[in-house]
């Protein structure tokens, strides 16, 4: 089935926020920036700007933190973080103050005539002298005499780079807030309510129920990258509030690789203890993720997001992790594709491709040998892997890429002076997050004293109008997944009607939606959560129509079947009523209803996933759903120019049952481009006194369509039984896996025994092959 | 992202903007494409006080041959360049390296010559074919040769109240052959590096060469010492590989984000090989 979504994004007729003037007369604002990585504001002049022709006025950061609460994370910070600095900035971008005028070019030519007196500080960016915020360590199993017993010990330090998401539309936020109330509508292109709709509300010291956030129709991708947005809902809403007009503001290009959000920078040094047969015996993790200037809500949660899948898809048990978090002057990160996935893969499978060199076995065999067998399982930190095959999906991988004839081919091109590769990389891909583990940032004891936390739920509400036109609102706010194309689908098989008689609202109204602490677009939900929630919905309203029709037909409503847009009985298919009979018949005579039925063709179901609980003692159930992706890489490096290329690469992929093969499809290969950008291209680099050098899209590399290699997927569908439609999450996987298959690949084809630096830009790959 | 405030005014003629920049000089910029000029305004790089608009000035669109040289109006796009019928190969091999697609069809040729941009395919290539750019003004006219063309990065020899007309490409006649080479980090980039070889050989042995690399400096230089390898050779790898050699160890490259200044070096000669061998390729016919 094609996506319903396209017809208007192909033809223009996309409804994105900007396209969008919800308030009429919105002013304009433009923001002032920090152009230091750390600095002591001594002075900022705002007068000029204020006089300036057209300028409505000018909100300082002093200002916004008079004015609201520090945002409040899960754990505490040295540094309180709000939506502007005031009296120190810590991250070149950050805001100082807001200009609002008549129109955007006044705005920022208002911008100029602030003058701000810095005092520049020292900025830190090495993670491993910055700020901590928190560290913690975790033990699992016996990890010490797993050591003292291996036969070979294999370690290696990993840092995985800077980089970012990269939507093709920027932030966007049209900020209403109504004096006489206190009352904030604010329209943005965020993707939750999520945790951060609290957040928010909470820095603006409002009660959630006046804090109104809509989504509009569409939205130009996110990639995670979208959840910071929440920081400007505050921002604008301040502006609003003070200046008392309706602010509109567009994030531009450069702020946006300034200031919105970066992906965490994880630092590992790993440790493999081997038997000498292969068999991996105890891992040792040492962690450091690098969350930027401030601990912005849902960090610390990177850390923890993999927590109950330490070990990947190996069977290992002794494991120890240390983990630490720290603060440097660079832009604040957060929700990113993958999320903790990538940073965590990277050194795991690294240290799996290091370890077949050192222990000369192939890395499909060592692989192979200490895949988890049985399922289901449970891993020593807590998690679920419920259903599937790995080394199943380990042998599809093998023969989709014809293994045995590549490493052939390898050979016979080392023996030519050429270098090839192959990499593979085994990811453990989870989906639907329990928003509890990012507690295991606190101790046993502080946790217990604060509120248990497994929030995973998201809502739905089907109507039924009186013509018998099927309507559904969800609230899982998608950014061009395709959410409308899956919930028309199945909620047109519940009914027997065809997807096109189903008209599905995207757009999410705190003040209307059904909504709860977890909905949103993240942590490869909507297949399990979101559409649990519309199958819970639609199966309500189903149930109502056939006890009508049940009562209609003087049968019991168990023989009732919906199919071609009628209620009909299973034994007579003449005896039927069309659903827009049916619809009638519950809207005009609600006396005629069956006894004891509630009048009304509606529901709102909320779904809260099996197996989320809250974190007990170190132990988490991170995520409800575990699915499975085995990818293998084969790359040939240029000996003269470093230039990576990718020869062949495919992916397989165990996410359960496929509700529509095109989007899975596309998720993969988004996925990947994703995980091949963070590998071969992409970063956000800053100068040593913490410049910017990756300013502009000149600098920051995000691969385009031209350049990223063709992937070939197959899929294995081990239906979960943890979900409605036994669908497990896909989104996110090829992400984890591609930068730890590139770059193994890479390291088969220089013949390393050390990791190689990412990303493997030409140049970074020519320095290791001089 | 939006211009500091700015006047425009849409030119009927080229009389009419060689009337407006003998007026205002260099508080104007030209804008053709636009395609390096309205991101720069955007991004208030660059903050001109009056655009001058030559798109809609009928005359400066055609590619005719002219005494041995193809002559490209100065609002040729890059793209009808690309699509020329009968275009030298190492042209056609280096437009597709001149920005995207999408931008190739807005981007003219004599913008990108007169921009200076010391990365740029187009101005290395013209230097190492030994063209040249008409340019006019109130005063007269004058033909400048790409040697003379560029001072620094984004700066050129033309004087503030000078309109580029036209560039000059030599045709290659029988015995010549050129080649472009490039590696960019994506479809598209500024590159890392290029390379651009021009050679005359007779009877096997090469008679005459230039060799141009580009992104190395403020501007695309000639590397007389990569030449002098190839001159009087034969021709051959070992020519090729002798050029390469020379053009490393000649030129400085310098350090950025994406390489260090040892990787262009390394890199401008590898790209020099390849271009030599390629141009010794097409010069045997």
């Amino acid at each position: 089935m094609l996506r319903v979504e396209d017809e208007a994004l192909l033809r223009g007729r996309g409804r994105f926020l900007d396209d969008l003037d919800p308030v009429p007369g919105a002013h304009q604002a433009a923001i002032l920036r920090s152009t230091h990585a750390h600095a002591r504001v001594r002075r900022l002049d705002v007068e000029a700007a204020r006089h300036h022709p057209g300028v409505t006025g000018v909100l300082t950061g002093a200002e916004v933190q008079a004015a609201s609460r520090p945002f409040p994370a899960a754990c505490d910070s040295p540094i309180p973080y709000y939506a502007a600095a005031a009296e120190v900035t810590r991250f070149v971008g950050e805001p100082l103050a807001v200009v609002v005028a008549t129109d955007r070019y006044l705005a920022e030519d208002a911008l100029e005539l602030i003058e701000v007196d810095y005092e520049p500080l020292d900025p830190v960016l090495d993670p491993h002298v910055a700020t901590l915020v928190t560290e913690r360590d975790f033990v699992y199993g016996e990890p010490d005499g797993a050591f003292a017993a291996a036969a070979v010990t294999v370690s290696g330090h990993f840092r995985f780079p800077a980089w970012t998401g990269l939507p093709m539309e920027c932030y966007a936020v049209v900020a209403d807030w109504a004096s006489g109330e206190d009352r904030l509508t604010a329209w943005s292109n965020f993707q939750g309510p999520f945790t951060l709709h609290s957040v928010a509300a909470a820095a603006l010291q409002l009660p959630g129920s006046r804090l109104r956030l809509i989504t509009p129709p569409h939205s130009g991708g996110s990639f995670g990258i979208k959840s910071g947005v929440f920081v400007y809902v505050v921002l604008l809403g301040l502006a609003s509030r003070k200046l008392r007009v309706p602010v509109r503001w567009t994030e531009d290009r450069l702020e946006h690789l300034a200031a919105s959000q970066a992906a965490t920078i994880r630092t590992t040094d790993i440790a493999g203890a081997f038997a000498a047969d292969g068999e991996l015996l105890g891992v040792r993790i040492d962690a450091i993720d690098d969350v930027g200037a401030y601990v912005r809500a849902p960090e610390p949660a990177t850390m923890f997001r993999m927590h109950s899948a330490l070990a990947g898809a190996y069977r290992v048990r002794n494991l120890a992790l240390r983990a630490r978090v720290v603060l440097t002057n660079r832009c604040p990160s957060g929700l990113n594709r993958g999320f903790g996935g990538p940073q965590h893969y990277l050194p795991l499978e690294g240290l799996m491709a290091l370890a077949a060199r050192r222990l000369q076995i192939d890395p499909l065999e060592l692989a192979r040998r200490n895949l988890v067998r049985e399922l289901p399982y449970r891993t020593p930190s807590g998690g679920l892997y419920c259903t599937g095959d790995f080394a199943a999906c380990l042998d599809d991988a093998e023969r989709l890429v014809r293994y045995q004839d590549r490493l052939r081919e390898r050979d016979r091109a080392h023996a030519q002076g050429r270098l090839v590769g192959v990499g593979l990389a085994c990811v453990v891909e989870p989906s639907i997050s329990n928003m509890g583990y990012v507690t295991l940032v606190e101790d046993e004891e502080t946790r217990a004293r604060s509120l248990p936390k497994s929030g995973n739920a998201e809502g739905a509400t089907l109507t039924i109008n009186p013509l018998g036109g099927i309507s559904v609102q969800v609230s899982t706010t998608p950014q061009g997944q395709g959410h409308a194309t899956v919930v028309a689908q199945v909620v047109a098989d519940v009914f027997g009607v065809t997807p096109g008689d189903v008209t599905v609202v995207t757009e999410t109204d705190t003040a209307q939606s059904a909504w709860t602490i977890a909905s949103g677009n993240y942590s490869s939900r909507f297949s399990g959560a979101g559409v649990g929630a519309v199958i819970g919905a639609a199966g309500a309203v189903a149930e109502k129509l056939r006890a009508i029709a049940g009562a209609q037909l003087d049968a019991d409503p168990a023989e009732v079947e919906l199919r071609d847009g009628q209620a009909r009985l299973r034994s007579d298919p003449d005896a039927a009523i069309s659903l827009r009979r049916l619809a009638g018949m519950a809207h005009w005579n609600p006396d005629g209803l069956p006894t004891g039925m509630d009048p009304g063709l509606a529901a709102t179901v909320y779904y809260s996933a099996p197996e989320v609980t809250p974190a007990r003692d170190n132990d988490i159930s991170a995520s409800s759903e575990n699915g499975f992706v085995v990818d293998i890489a084969v790359v040939e490096v240029d000996r003269e120019t470093g230039r990576v290329s990718v020869l062949d690469y495919v992916s397989v992929h165990d996410a359960g049952r496929l509700l529509n093969p095109l989007l899975a499809e596309g998720q993969v290969l988004g996925g990947f481009a994703h995980g091949f950008g963070s590998a071969m291209q992409e970063r956000t680099a800053y100068g040593p006194g913490g410049e910017l050098l990756t300013a502009t899209l000149k600098d920051y590399l995000c691969p385009t369509a031209a350049d990223i290699p063709d992937v070939r997927t197959a899929h294995r569908e081990t239906p979960s039984p943890l979900t409605p439609l036994g669908a497990r999450g896909l989104g996110e996987g090829t992400t984890m896996s591609a930068p730890a298959a590139l770059h193994n690949a890479v390291l088969d084809a220089l013949g390393r025994d050390a990791p190689v630096p990412l990303p493997l830009t030409p140049a970074n790959v020519w320095e290791l092959l001089r | 992202m939006k211009p500091a405030p700015f006047a425009y005014e849409r030119a009927e003629s080229v009389e009419h903007v060689l009337g407006l920049l003998g007026e205002h000089g260099d508080q104007a910029s030209v804008l053709a494409g636009g395609q390096s000029l309205v991101p720069m305004m955007n991004m208030r790089q660059v903050r001109p006080a009056l655009v001058v608009d030559i798109t809609r000035i009928g005359g400066l669109g055609a590619i005719e041959p002219d005494d041995g040289e193809l002559r490209v109006g100065a609002l040729v796009t890059q793209f009808a360049l690309e699509r020329h019928d009968g275009l030298e190969p190492a042209v056609a091999e280096c437009l597709p390296y001149t920005g995207h697609y999408v931008t190739r069809h807005r981007g003219t040729v004599g913008g990108s010559v007169a921009h200076g941009e010391p990365r740029a395919e187009l101005p290395l290539l013209l230097l190492t074919l030994g063209g040249s750019a008409r340019v006019r003004s109130v005063r007269g006219a004058r033909d400048v040769p790409a040697e003379e063309l560029y001072v620094g990065a984004y700066q050129t020899s033309l004087a503030a109240d000078e309109l580029l007309v036209h560039t000059s490409w030599p045709v290659a006649v029988p015995g010549e052959g050129r080649a472009f080479a490039e590696l960019a980090q994506r479809h598209g980039d500024y590159t890392l590096a290029c390379a651009a070889c021009h050679l005359r050989i007779a009877d096997g042995r090469i008679l005459a060469a230039r060799v141009g690399v580009g992104a190395t400096a403020d501007r695309p230089l000639l590397v007389p010492e990569a030449a002098r390898e190839l001159e009087g050779s034969s021709v051959g790898e070992a020519a090729a590989r002798a050029a390469g050699a020379a053009a490393e160890a000649a030129i400085e490259g310098y350090d950025d984000l994406h390489a260090s200044a040892a990787y262009r070096r390394r890199l401008a000669g590898v790209l020099v090989a390849r271009a030599a061998r390629q141009a010794m390729e097409r010069a045997r016919g």
